[in-house]
């Protein structure tokens, strides 16, 4: 064989090792999943079941909606810490509008629904709620220039706080029919709760990579400096972003609260950190400007798949927080390394 | 020593209110801390309301606590009252070992103090505890269970937020009376961390890993056993699997009357908090309690005796 | 020649699907300054790297004063007293002098910080490079000559045998340039061996004693630095002749005025200590003209172009583009109105780093690519890309390509790409040249030139005199915030400049 032979195979195979690591760094998140998901299988056969994936799917698709609302703000190096405290607060506007207020908590059948104001308006109230939310977090960031992590911790207090005062502490529950489909109902075999996740995911992918919006949000996040001296509006697009997180927020509370057939005050107790956790598992920079929605969706199942996972094997309830902590990190440390690798080529 | 302390304590209170507001009913310058550990659950919404109703009718002023799930900020807020010279302290405390320097150093300093739901042992001098026993509670839903199924029961335990007390006490409860039955088989045991949302996805598991349905769902509390309820109905078991609640909230008492749940089990939090008024207004008018202990019986609340449960007035 | 200091044979070093360097032999001698050339690519960062410890070699030797060393880690590389000082400093902000100059070694009594001594040791140290600074001072609060003589400063604390530059004037002026010429002569007579790595050839005749060239990853030569010439350097970087460094711009007729500044004053940044405030700035720019802006670190030049840009608020004075008084509020209406920045810290300000050359270049033209309903017109982004990404000649391997991953020239022609999207009526462009390499730097003259022709007026604000000189049709001097004088090129020498940037009353 000659020189310049040798020299091409060994091009050729340099060439393959780029390929298989650049993989390696694109899918990380999603082979991780692939090899848990294998390992709960073993374990339990009917972790594959049909009936348990669905289940796993409706599980994570509220921590979904929230999750594509927290990567476009952790793309922009922002943070919403109040979104499991806006998700109790608008569930339980939408709850009171679909009861008609707050005197029938707890009835249900024909008379209590004559009372309400339907679905429709219930869940607008929860949109609207969100966006208002959203939309206030997002000018004490911009105008008054507190950091997204102080405005949204005091938001994840306030919040809280509104939803309690607003109930006066209590759940409120009892929905019909119109309003409960959008938790437990069914197309085809398909929840509803995972066609929303999944529609949405979908066109928040579109978003990304096919609008203004979306270049928008990775020039703020990747170099806001560079993106200002390109003439880009940086506090418009932070803004937007806090307004989406919340509509976000509002939907999910919305979902939420027609799964549960109630929405009570106290729901979505650390829901922010779960979501945080989704999304960086998906492989996006805490530090901005790198992410996608396709591992945000990857790195959603991958947490309802732990959690899933562990209940159907009945582990203690002690065992499985330290399982659920090692395996967070592990995703995440399985990804930085294969970036890393993938960045010394 | 403490005795003369809060003597001179309560007669400082009377002379400030004999000067401020120029010789009232004595009674009206009683200013008692009701502390909870949070308003966020609607339990202590409901017995924070019950200790404001009753010193309304005894005729004391109440200063409002929420501990906020924080041991904390509970400590922060009995510390606080103590400076301002609140006449005594009737709390229900988030933590019974983490609250108890708090209220020891309450009880240094003069301040009579009951305790309601939990009590804090280690800690001498506390005037009173009234409460009701969660392990007896835990029982009361066993005995339920045996009630239902004298032939025995697969059982699905859905366990509360773990290392909190109520949530062990509440287990050894029912494991009390079921343990030692080889009828009754507790077949998953899971924790759903007191939340509804838990109740229904760690429900929704549990069920599709088993090959046939559970006899019963055993909740810790109403919350988790409603989330239960939302995830039997989207399986439609609900005719084949029996769900027992804890707590008596009001919309546990609409799903025991639309037969949703089987049962949940009354630990009347009202009826506790007016008795621990009581104590507290008796003994700062001078009348000692007859005993510094006490337990109001958990019951278990079905179709059959729900006119027993404190909060069904709430239901409308 | 002495017996050199440091001495690496046939090293190698290859990463999956590139050579970086073949069989490179590479010595500095004691009290030696050794020039290292070539072009971006040619393997110098490699050699570097590898030398501070952060790489280690596929194959090789090193010997360290006739010792054979292995340097398994930058602390490794540091404990055998070999030093490198990078482009971007390795200072932390936030910490004092004192303590960036003992970082990880702070002089302890009873196991506690001394930090009398550590504050009295240090402002020797300093003293040492000629700071007369108080050590207590952050490094935030120094400009970016002082900084780079407290990392000077630093390395000569640590006993080091062999200082490594890499590209330490490229931020200095022309004074604090020659500052630091005396210092390299003060280090050498110590008998440490420095190793200089620049793109300006002139500093490689005035401070070097030899240069190792290196190109794709190998040896080209080595040689005394009296053997050589700057053309003869050139040759052996690019490897082709070069007509000449910078070719001479062909002069062509000034047209109608495009920018007009009229009182420009600002109050200075509070936030930042080092902008300086604008005092009464008048000037004029024409279509077709380049303007150059000459000054010292300090003058003001940035501060101005950033005021007319819109990126920094103005306390007086108008700026009219094409006749028409603007209002600006931000980079936003300075855009709308005509006005392009190539700011002068490319990777902090300019790049996203993170992202894809395609979104580099076209980030400032969205508006300019709606499609419906928000989404973007692919079809004529991809147009868009391919018209710029040939006329400037962006050597890449797609749109897809990380924009990180191309030299500092191709991802200069990028951010000028990103402006001429917009079809500017001005063109401000700070430090075009700063850190890319002397082919690149031609052709990026090339472009300015051939985008003057095209109409466009063009400020062009440089540190290095003779690059004014070669690209500006007329050149305005700055000093402390102040306009001092104006030459048209073809009066302008290098001495004429300095005195008008030095000087309080324009010569």
């Amino acid at each position: 064989m000659s020189r310049s032979s040798v020299d091409q195979a060994g091009a050729a195979a340099a060439d393959r090792q780029v390929d298989l690591f650049g993989l390696l760094a694109k899918f990380a998140p999603l082979i991780f999943l692939l090899v848990l998901m294998a390992v709960f299988a073993i374990l339990q056969p009917r972790f594959l079941s049909s009936l348990n994936l669905f289940n796993v799917m409706r599980q994570v698709s509220i921590f979904g909606l929230l999750a594509i609302g927290m990567t476009f703000v952790i793309l922009t190096r922002g943070i919403d810490l109040s979104i499991g405290s806006l998700l109790a607060f608008a569930g339980l506007v939408a709850a009171a509008v679909a009861k008609g207020g707050l005197e029938s908590r707890f009835a249900v059948g024909a008379g209590a629904e004559a009372a309400g104001y339907g679905w429709p308006l219930a869940l607008v109230a929860a949109l609207g709620v969100g966006v208002a939310a959203g939309a206030l977090q997002g000018f004490a960031i911009t105008r008054l220039k507190v950091p997204p992590f102080v405005v949204t911790l005091g938001g994840m207090s306030a919040f809280r706080g509104a939803a309690l005062l607003f109930a006066g502490g209590g759940p409120i529950s009892g929905f019909d029919e119109g309003y409960r489909w959008w938790g437990q109902g069914y197309v085809g075999i398909v929840p509803v709760p995972v066609i929303i996740f999944g529609l949405f995911a979908l066109a928040a992918h579109v978003v990304l990579r096919y609008t203004h919006f979306g270049r928008r949000i990775y020039a703020v996040g990747g170099n806001p400096e560079a993106a200002r001296l390109s003439g880009l509006n940086v506090d418009r697009v932070t803004l937007q972003v806090y307004v989406l997180m919340g509509f976000m927020a509002g939907l999910g509370g919305f979902v939420l609260s027609a799964r549960l057939n109630s929405a009570e005050a106290v729901a979505g107790l650390t829901y922010e950190l779960t979501v945080i956790a989704s999304v960086v598992i998906g492989g996006t920079s805490l530090f901005g400007g790198i992410g996608t929605i396709f591992g945000t969706v990857v790195g959603t199942i991958l947490i309802g798949v732990l959690l899933n996972g562990l209940v159907l094997n009945n582990v203690s309830s002690y065992v499985q927080q330290i399982i659920i902590g090692v395996i967070i990190v592990l995703a995440v440390a399985f990804d930085t390394f294969a970036k890393s690798r993938r960045r010394r080529v | 020593m403490i005795k003369i302390t809060r003597r001179l304590l309560l007669a400082s209170a009377l002379a400030v209110g004999a000067v401020t507001s120029g010789g009232a009913p004595q009674a009206q310058e009683l200013t008692i801390l009701t502390s909870v550990p949070s308003l966020g659950f609607p339990f202590f919404v409901h017995m924070m309301k019950a200790l404001k109703d009753e010193a309304t009718t005894l005729g004391v002023k109440t200063v409002e606590s929420d501990g906020q799930n924080s041991t904390p900020k509970q400590t922060a807020d009995v510390e606080t009252a103590v400076t301002q010279g609140v006449s005594g302290i009737v709390i229900s405390p988030s933590d019974v070992n983490a609250m108890a320097p708090a209220i020891q150093a309450a009880v240094d300093a003069g301040v009579p103090v009951v305790t309601i739901d939990r009590r804090v042992d280690g800690v001498p001098g506390i005037l009173a505890h009234v409460g009701a026993d969660n392990v007896i509670g835990g029982e009361a839903q066993g005995r339920y269970i045996m009630e239902l199924f004298p032939d025995g029961a697969k059982i699905v335990n859905l366990q509360g937020q773990p290392g909190a007390s109520p949530a062990i006490d509440r287990n050894k409860g029912v494991h009390n009376v079921l343990d030692g039955n080889d009828k009754y088989q507790f077949v998953v045991e899971q924790t759903a961390n007191f939340a509804r949302d838990q109740g229904l996805s760690v429900t929704e598991s549990i069920l599709a890993g088993m090959e046939t349905p559970p006899d019963v769902i055993v909740a810790a509390n109403d919350d988790m056993a409603l989330g239960a309820v939302e995830a039997v109905k989207a399986r439609n078991l609900q005719d084949k699997i029996k769900i027992l609640g804890f707590d008596a909230l009001p919309e546990a008492l609409a799903a025991v009357k639309d037969g949703s749940l089987a049962a949940t089990v009354e630990q009347f939090p009202g009826g506790q908090s007016r008795k621990a008024m009581q104590v507290m207004v008796d003994h700062l008018k001078g009348k000692a309690p007859e005993s510094n202990l006490v337990l109001l019986e958990p019951i278990a609340i079905t179709k059959d005796n729900l006119d027993k449960a404190e909060r069904l007035g709430e239901l409308n | 020649m002495p017996a050199p200091l440091l001495r690496m044979a046939g090293i190698a070093k290859s990463f999956p699907g590139v050579q970086a360097l073949t069989d490179v032999t590479f010595e500095v001698a004691a009290g030696e300054v050794h020039a290292l050339l070539g072009e971006n690519g040619a393997g110098k960062s490699t050699l570097l790297k590898i030398l501070a410890g952060a790489q280690s070699p596929d194959a090789g030797t090193i010997t360290l004063a006739g010792q054979p060393i292995s340097l398994p880690s930058p602390q490794a590389a540091q404990a055998l007293g070999i030093i490198t000082i990078y482009q971007e400093f390795n200072l932390i902000p936030t910490l004092s002098i004192a303590e960036n100059v003992f970082i990880g070694r702070e002089p302890a009594r009873f196991g506690l910080v001394d930090w009398r001594r550590m504050n009295a040791e240090a402002k020797g140290i300093i003293a040492q490079v000629g700071l007369e600074l108080d050590p207590r001072r952050l490094v935030s609060d120094l400009s970016v000559a002082e900084q780079q003589m407290v990392e000077i400063a630093r390395a000569l604390s640590m006993q080091s045998r062999l200082i490594i530059m890499d590209e330490p004037t490229s931020a200095l002026s022309e004074v604090e340039v020659l500052r630091l010429f005396e210092l390299i002569r003060a280090l050498k007579v110590r008998g440490i061996a420095i190793i200089f790595v620049t793109h300006r050839l002139e500093e490689v005749m005035q401070l070097c004693d030899a240069v190792t060239v290196l190109r794709d990853g190998r040896l080209v030569g080595r040689a005394p630095i009296g053997e050589l010439s700057v053309d003869g350097l050139i040759r052996m970087m690019v490897g082709r002749e070069v007509e000449r460094l910078f070719a001479q711009r062909p002069r062509v007729e000034a047209g109608a005025l495009a920018l007009e500044v009229e009182g420009l004053a600002s109050t200075g940044d509070p936030m930042d200590q080092h902008a300086t405030s604008l005092h009464d700035i008048h000037l004029t720019v024409r279509r077709g003209e380049i303007l150059g802006l000459a000054g010292l670190v300090g003058a003001g030049r940035t501060e101005l172009a950033r005021a007319i840009f819109g990126a920094d608020p103005i306390a007086g004075g108008r700026i009219k583009v094409a006749g028409e008084v603007l209002t600006l509020r931000s980079p936003e209406d300075a855009i709308a109105a005509g006005i392009g920045l190539v700011p002068e810290d490319r990777k902090q300000q300019a790049l996203f780093l993170s992202l894809a050359v395609r979104n580099n270049l076209s980030i400032a033209a969205l508006g300019r690519l709606a499609g419906r309903f928000g989404f973007l017109d692919s079809a004529a982004e991809d147009r868009l890309i391919k018209r710029y990404g040939e006329r400037l000649s962006i050597k890449m391997a797609s749109p897809e390509q990380a924009i990180a991953n191309l030299s500092g020239g191709n991802q200069q022609k990028v951010v000028l790409a990103r402006w001429l999207a917009l079809e500017p009526k001005v063109l401000i462009v700070d430090e075009p040249t700063r850190g890319i390499d002397v082919a690149a730097k031609a052709e990026v003259h090339q472009l300015l030139f051939e985008l003057a022709e095209s109409g466009i007026a063009i400020i062009a604000i440089s540190s290095e005199l003779p690059e004014v000189m070669t690209i500006s049709d007329r050149i305005v001097t700055m000093r402390e915030g102040r306009i001092t004088g104006e030459l048209p090129a073809a009066e302008a020498s290098e001495e004429r400049l300095m005195a008008l940037m030095t000087l309080r009353q324009a010569a």
